[in-house]
């Protein structure tokens, strides 16, 4: 009989690195499900006329966040395309280069061949402390809150600013992070549009509010609504590979367990026969 | 500087003395002896803060909530069968688990028996949720980890 080897933690994380690094130099590309949450945000944002404003307003930590940011990516894209206009609204410390990070890496300012021109098509803010103060000031009056961009600019001098007064303006929400409080003052009480890109760790706690919202509010779920998204652009990004891996890890998981438990098994075994 | 204080001197915006002198009140936290200074303009910020909260979790998450389980079980008998389906089931595991958190005494009586069964089930269907919870969180970090690897092997290491 084969003699299943000690199964060591170091072993296993070994073989778990190993395929993370695989699938991030190659992509597999393992197939997933589409979700109907994350088709009809996509539908919305393609429905939506061109020159709407929308707000790209939330987001806190930089690594947690990098979660959304697959499906935010590939969003603001989509955006760009459509001739949708974004203001970034950052409400956390981090949230400003987050934010940036993710227009930058979208690819869709004029500098990289894109259609969007800073000031005309987006905008970045600087960070507005104050929480549910700032979003419930900001979807009040714009210009009483905030008077400059990240750089110094006045708002008063970026035409976009100009079609941008209070809520009425605003055209969709996005949210791009984990705490979706958001929701409470910016459909609840001012009942725009808004789709999340939700951490798969808060996705469970806030689904609950497209149950509250039917055809209002929208989530994606982590990693994988960020790959769902990015099919559904036509890029594959940060989304694709964290499929990649979770599908190999998974599979790994349920190999270590059987051989882990075989492994425990035969040992219970072999002291047995020890014993008698 | 110039939008918020320039208005302030030249008299196009009178009010913003008040968000001035709240400012330099709670500028007054550094000095031990002077702290309670900034007691006031403390107040006011945790007030505002908290009656924005609460109006607003109220109307979204208690109203907002019991109306959608409302609404879903009126869905049970109406729509495609599957969607009844998944209306039901949703509808009984928060009716379920709400009990078992809301009812944690020891109950007696004719009832107690059924009672005890519910509680039960709907301590499993809250199982459930925070399995889904703990499935999700290890996802993200094995996705978090993932883009970590992907950013060290393609920007830093250009491969």
């Amino acid at each position: 009989m084969v003699e299943i080897p000690e199964l060591k933690s170091q072993h296993i994380w070994v073989v778990i690195l190993c395929v993370y690094i695989f699938t991030s130099v190659y992509p597999i590309g393992v197939p997933f499900r589409m979700s109907e949450a994350t088709l009809k945000a996509y539908n919305f944002i393609d429905s939506l006329p061109p020159g709407s404003i929308v707000i790209m307003g939330g987001s806190g930590v930089f690594a947690f966040d990098l979660e959304s940011s697959a499906a935010m990516i590939a969003a603001i894209k989509h955006m760009a395309r459509k001739g949708l206009r974004l203001v970034a609204l950052p409400l956390g410390t981090e949230a400003v280069q987050f934010q940036k990070y993710c227009i930058d890496t979208a690819r869709v300012d004029e500098k990289y061949g894109g259609p969007w021109k800073y000031g005309v098509d987006y905008a970045v803010l600087p960070y507005i402390p104050g929480g549910s103060a700032a979003v419930v000031s900001f979807l009040t009056d714009v210009h009483a809150l905030v008077s400059t961009d990240v750089m110094g600019n006045p708002i008063s001098k970026l035409p976009i600013f100009e079609d941008l007064h209070d809520y009425r303006d605003i055209a969709l929400w996005t949210c791009p992070h984990w705490g979706f409080w958001i929701v409470r003052y910016v459909t609840g009480e001012r009942g725009i549009p808004m789709i999340g890109f939700a951490q798969a760790a808060a996705y469970a706690l806030y689904s609950v509010y497209m149950m509250i919202y039917p055809d209002k509010v929208w989530l994606t779920n982590g990693f994988l609504g960020g790959a769902q998204y990015e099919k559904l652009v036509g890029i594959k990004g940060l989304g694709h590979a964290a499929m990649d891996s979770y599908s190999l890890i998974s599979i790994f998981v349920v190999f270590f367990v059987i051989l882990g438990n075989l492994r425990l098994l035969s040992s219970i075994k072999e002291e047995e026969e020890v014993i008698e | 500087m110039r939008d918020r204080f320039m208005p302030l001197f030249t008299g196009q915006k009178p009010l913003m003395v008040v968000p001035f002198i709240l400012g330099i009140m709670a500028c007054f936290i550094v000095y031990r002896k002077y702290a309670w200074v900034a007691s006031f303009p403390y107040a006011l910020f945790i007030g505002v803060g908290t009656g924005l909260s609460v109006r607003a979790m109220v109307a979204t998450d208690i109203v907002g909530n019991l109306k959608a389980v409302i609404r879903e079980a009126g869905d049970i008998v109406v729509g495609p069968m599957p969607s009844r389906l998944g209306n039901l089931v949703r509808v009984i595991f928060i009716i379920t688990t709400m009990i078992y958190l809301f009812f944690t005494l020891f109950h007696k009586g004719p009832l107690s028996k059924p009672f005890r069964y519910l509680m039960t089930f709907g301590k499993y269907c809250f199982l459930a949720y925070m399995g889904i919870s703990v499935g999700n969180a290890i996802m993200q970090i094995s996705g978090l980890c993932t883009s970590a690897i992907n950013r060290l092997i393609r920007t830093w290491l250009g491969l």
